[in-house]
């Protein structure tokens, strides 16, 4: 160990180098307290033994500059002719590890080196433990850092990957709210104009969370959406390139099913609503799979729960997916949203629920859709409080023009 | 996820203790109960009497262990509260999974069916 000794008596210092030096130890003296603290404050120690009086600065209060000074753990022993109680107590209390009482046995003195050489052993590992997981610590916010970064930018593909405007249609408004949970998101949804004056619609949610669900939900989204009239591209999409004219939507799901099932019992799976609407005459027939009721704002704010439930795709090789139609009247709404809007938990983890999101949307009836989805988003976040949502949030929602010639804008 | 478990003949009760069956929840009780399934049990009947939520993680979870033990064995479910029972109706899957009111009729279906 690197010892500092210090005392005022040359005799004692030199009586306690002798034995130092001899067990191993190297030694640095002082011949008081403010050269000890000096000598302590340029160099590193392992451990201090003071005489308790000295003249200048005592034992007691070198003990107390050395403790309010944040360097190296230093093992102090305190020399002293006191044996009272309190003055052991005083000893500790400045911040004393240990106390002899002079004249010293060298056996006793010897017997408490080792402890110290325990104890800063010990002081010693942790602090470099400590350096260890420091470092550790910054690499792995480095790595964060770039996998955030990395996953920012796939949000952002995810995101260019969402449904552009319909404002411009003649018959159709479509418009959205989107809040991912994490950076990315395992919800997608979309709309694609087929042949004539109809248009297909959709949105995903897949099970899970974060980079597996977002890539699946990307897959899930090129399947539908990919420009199926380019030539060679067909193959890549569930359309059939002779079926675009009738495609019906329990037959993209069976094919979807196919598609996405696995013999693995952890098949990855997800929940849809799929349908196709005629814009010009409202008709339109969906399937629901496994997703929440897509609802119908009628114009003049009442509402229908549209589908009979049905089964999450990719989870079963036997599912069948039953069609319901519908017709939106001018000045009507659909709107399909993923169960991360129903099943937002408030601060006492109830869910934000059915009822809520029709009160909100027929309270807003008669305004328009981007009306009615900022209305939404707005209750959603007082709901939810201070908190990050915890699964994504999405809603499409497909407004028929006309009846009051206002809610379209 | 906590659960208690005891058999009653070749069925094997497994009660959740905890209110939410999340992506959390749902690792712990796979390899629970895929350890189970490796040292030969077959037939299990899952209490969901204390489970308020099942997340998309959770349903995927149950039906991953029904895929794995209905080709010799069955999971049955029990104590459907009525969210999950919500859930349960909203994806079908309460045609997919034997369902019943409480652990009694479900060991006196199992046992003499099974």
């Amino acid at each position: 160990m690197n010892v500092l000794v210090a005392d005022d008596d040359p005799r004692q210092l030199n009586v306690l180098e002798h034995f130092l030096r001899e067990w191993g130890h190297s030694v640095d003296r002082a011949s008081d307290g403010h050269q000890a603290l000096a000598m302590a404050e340029q160099n590193v120690y392992d451990l201090l033994i003071s005489d308790w009086q000295m003249p200048g600065l005592s034992g007691l209060e070198l003990c107390e500059r050395i403790r309010r000074a944040d360097r190296a753990y230093i093992y102090v022993i305190l020399l002293t002719g006191r044996r009272e109680a309190r003055d052991i107590i005083q000893g500790i209390e400045s911040g004393a590890d240990e106390y002899l009482v002079k004249p010293v046995n060298y056996d006793e003195l010897r017997a408490r080196l080792r402890v110290a050489e325990r104890i800063i052993g010990l002081e010693r590992s942790a602090t470099e433990r400590n350096r260890q997981l420091t470092e550790a610590l910054h690499d792995l916010n480095e790595a964060y850092d770039r996998i955030r970064k990395d996953l920012e930018a796939a949000a952002r593909m995810q995101q260019s990957l969402l449904p552009s405007s319909f404002d411009d249609a003649q018959n159709m408004v479509v418009k959205w709210l989107f809040i991912p949970c994490s950076i990315v998101a395992g919800d997608i949804f979309g709309v694609v104009p087929l042949e004539g004056s109809r248009t297909a619609f959709f949105l995903v949610d897949v099970a899970g969370h974060g980079i597996s669900a977002a890539m699946m939900s990307v897959s899930v989204g090129r399947m539908i959406a990919a420009p199926w009239d380019l030539e060679g591209m067909h193959s890549r999409t569930v359309f059939g390139s002779n079926h675009r004219g009738d495609l019906r939507p329990s037959a993209l799901c069976r094919q979807l099913n196919r598609a996405f099932l696995s013999d693995n019992s952890d098949t990855p799976y997800f929940t849809m609503v799929f349908g196709v609407l005629d814009v010009v005459t409202g008709e339109g027939r969906l399937v629901q799979a496994g997703n929440p009721h897509p609802v119908i704002v009628r114009k003049g704010g009442a509402h229908e729960l549209v589908g009979e439930g049905g089964c999450p795709i990719g989870l079963f090789a036997d599912s069948e997916w039953s069609e319901v139609s519908f017709r939106l009247q001018p000045g009507d709404s659909l709107c399909l949203y993923s169960d991360g809007v129903v099943e937002c938990a408030g601060p006492g983890e109830e869910p934000y629920g059915m009822e809520r999101l029709l009160g909100v949307l027929s309270g807003h009836d008669g305004e328009s859709p981007r009306t009615m989805l900022d209305a939404l988003s707005k209750d959603l976040r007082r709901f939810r409080g201070d908190q990050a949502f915890d699964d994504d949030v999405s809603v499409l929602m497909l407004h028929r023009r006309g009846g009051d010639g206002g809610a379209g804008r | 996820m906590r659960m208690e478990e005891h058999t009653a003949g070749n069925v094997l009760v497994l009660r959740l203790l905890d209110d939410r069956l999340d992506a959390e929840a749902s690792a712990i009780l796979r390899k629970h109960v895929d350890a189970s399934i490796d040292s030969g049990q077959q037939v299990l009947l899952m209490d969901l009497s204390a489970v308020h939520f099942i997340d998309s993680s959770g349903l995927g979870a149950l039906v991953g262990l029904l895929k794995r033990l209905r080709k010799s064995g069955d999971l049955a479910l029990c104590g459907l509260t009525p969210r999950v029972q919500k859930l349960f109706a909203l994806t079908l899957m309460d045609r997919v999974f034997h369902i019943f009111p409480d652990e009694s009729e479900a060991l006196r279906s199992l046992a003499g069916g099974a």
